[in-house]
């Protein structure tokens, strides 16, 4: 066995006339919380799918825990799989639920019980509490940690995770974030986790890949992905981004704004220069590039400003602690390092 | 006010089912006068044989619209995408039509055939009158059906007829009900099909109808009728006992 739990080579889905998913390479790592992020209709439904086996690639080889399964039917896969819809048996109790996959592999009742006592804690259900509850007698944090517990008490190679969280509201899907977050530590399986909110991905993976008209734009731990985004779609998905037009001319940068100082132009001509809101600095006058600007809205975000500046035609956002002065119509100094904006070709 | 609300319907069904009953009780104790003659003729071994005849013909149609009905409404319900309305209206379509037309027209089917006035004939014409009746409850139960619970069930491991014998079967449970029940009952007391295909097999329907309308003894095909009736009521009382309430 390799060091990869799933891995997807150069796999393609169409759908009659649409082509869900193309040419995805994936190698998820064993034990990691590995997210696939994508706005809604960018295939990352269809990547988990036919991770599952729910759904069989036109092109391309899948491997679980490097075995070869691309055409396995999802019953002899061994994975687990939390549904959006969460799809737990109405008709069962919660402990017979989470029995369900034991069950069918015909384990001892002695191993049943004390795997799906085991499960049901991990999740945090008190067994005798819950065990003998309808599912329609919980509440929607309850069914969603049914849902879990049923798909890890196969012990399966890889959890699946497609957006179980909603549904819930803001509240209780902050919880579960850390919530899962513990028990994936706790299990050390590796989870797979698609979703279209930004937040939870970063919040709670080890790596991402951002999904966009079912292409892999770019895969890399959080931090990379918001520092170091590698296309264009990326940098306006994740987080707020300025973007700047911008011309190279004799191996320097010109714009609306004036000239600018970026590290590292490749040989594009048109370029987009892109720049986080929180790397603009107010009142610096030692910066890279700095620019005369109108603050032309100032909203309070609480222990942050959120400013909207404008530098002649170019409207630039900004956020700034809130422990400085500023007002409307005010003109400031603004400016930002070299390094801190990244290059796009236009 | 409130309490009034329910008066139209109680008008009614007090006019079109609760005085034609209580009618049909007093011929069976010999209206105008009162007797018991009729209730103790109907214990007769003939008409004993009949009940069987007739309990007999509804099992083998129910059973039957069951076992067709289910794959239909399987189809209809989870496979069919777009032809799902469709279907459908293919499945009422007959209800368009006379039951009684439509029963000339299985005579004319089978008379080339060779089987009519055989009991294969009643139970094709009972199987193809009664197969809507099971189609659709069972198509209402399996229509909330999810598809992400079946699939569940095979990402844990079930092969589909795993999946089948412990989600589909178990959660399609009301309809099943409901289709037993809209099935049954009706075939129970049926009298056109076996009497037009059949020619002369004897059911409760049959021989109640000839009981009022060939021999005008309509104090015996009264006693029959409740006699009838009361079985059919235990019938779905022990029914719904065991299975749960129903849920249309």
């Amino acid at each position: 066995m390799g060091e990869f739990a799933v891995e997807l080579d150069g796999v393609c889905k169409s759908y009659s006339s649409f082509e869900a998913v193309s040419d995805v390479r994936l190698k998820i790592r064993r034990g990691e919380f590995f997210s696939i992020l994508g706005p809604s209709g960018s295939g990352k439904t269809t990547i988990l799918r036919l991770i599952a086996g729910l759904l069989f690639p036109d092109k391309g080889t899948i491997r679980l825990m490097g075995e070869d399964v691309t055409f396995v039917p999802p019953y002899k896969r061994n994975v687990g799989m939390v549904f959006q819809e969460l799809a737990l048996f109405p008709h069962l109790n919660v402990f017979d639920n989470v029995a369900y996959g034991l069950r069918i592999r015909k384990s001892p009742e002695e191993e049943i019980r004390r795997k799906v006592r085991e499960c049901l804690e991990i999740v945090n259900l008190d067994p005798e509490k819950f065990g003998k509850r309808k599912i329609n007698q919980l509440s929607g944090g309850q069914q969603q940690r049914v849902a879990i517990a049923r798909a890890l008490a196969i012990e399966p190679s890889v959890l699946l995770l497609d957006e179980p969280l909603g549904s819930l509201d803001l509240k209780l899907r902050q919880h579960m974030m850390s919530e899962l977050k513990r028990i994936q530590k706790t299990v050390k399986t590796t989870f797979v986790y698609v979703t279209h909110d930004q937040s939870e991905a970063l919040i709670m993976s080890d790596r991402i890949a951002v999904i966009n008209h079912g292409r892999v734009e770019q895969v890399g731990t959080p931090s990379e992905i918001y520092e170091k985004p590698a296309t264009k779609f990326v940098a306006e998905f994740i987080g707020e981004m300025n973007f700047i037009p911008a011309e190279v001319h004799e191996g320097g940068l010109i714009s609306e704004i004036g000239h600018m100082r970026v590290s590292g132009l490749n040989g594009a001509k048109k370029v987009l220069v892109a720049i986080r809101p929180e790397k603009i600095k107010l009142g610096c006058s030692n910066l890279d590039n700095v620019y005369s600007a109108v603050i032309e809205e100032v909203s309070y975000l609480g222990g942050f400003l959120s400013l909207r500046a404008r530098v002649k035609g170019i409207c630039l956002k900004c956020i700034t602690p809130s422990d400085i002065r500023i007002e409307e119509n005010q003109t400031v100094e603004l400016g930002w390092r070299a390094e801190d904006a990244i290059v796009f070709e236009a | 006010m409130r309490q009034f609300l329910a008066l139209p319907s109680l008008i009614y069904l007090t006019i079109l089912f609760y005085i034609p009953f209580l009618i049909v009780i007093l011929y069976s104790f010999g209206f105008p006068g009162f007797t018991l003659k009729y209730y103790s003729e109907i214990l007769d071994p003939i008409y004993i044989k009949v009940f069987i005849n007739s309990l007999t013909l509804a099992s083998i149609t129910t059973l039957l619209c069951f076992l067709l009905a289910y794959p239909v409404s399987y189809y209809i319900a989870l496979k069919a995408g777009k032809w799902k309305n469709f279907l459908l209206i293919l499945v009422i379509l007959p209800f368009w039509i006379s039951f009684l037309l439509r029963t000339y027209a299985i005579m004319a089917l089978l008379t080339p055939l060779g089987l009519m006035f055989t009991y294969t004939a009643i139970v094709i014409g009972m199987v193809y009158d009664y197969l809507p009746f099971m189609i659709l409850p069972l198509y209402a139960s399996l229509e909330r059906l999810s598809r992400s619970q079946i699939e569940a069930s095979y990402v844990l491991g079930a092969k589909p007829y795993q999946t089948f014998l412990k989600v589909t079967l178990p959660l399609s449970k009301p309809g099943i009900v409901a289709g037993i029940i809209l099935v049954f009952i009706p075939a129970l007391g049926e009298f056109v099909v076996p009497a037009m295909l059949g020619g002369t097999y004897a059911t409760i329907g049959t021989i109640t109808w000839d009981l009022f309308l060939r021999y005008h003894n309509w104090w015996k095909g009264s006693a029959l009728s409740v006699v009838y009736m009361a079985i059919v009521l235990v019938a779905i009382l022990l029914y719904i006992k065991r299975v749960g309430r129903i849920e249309l």
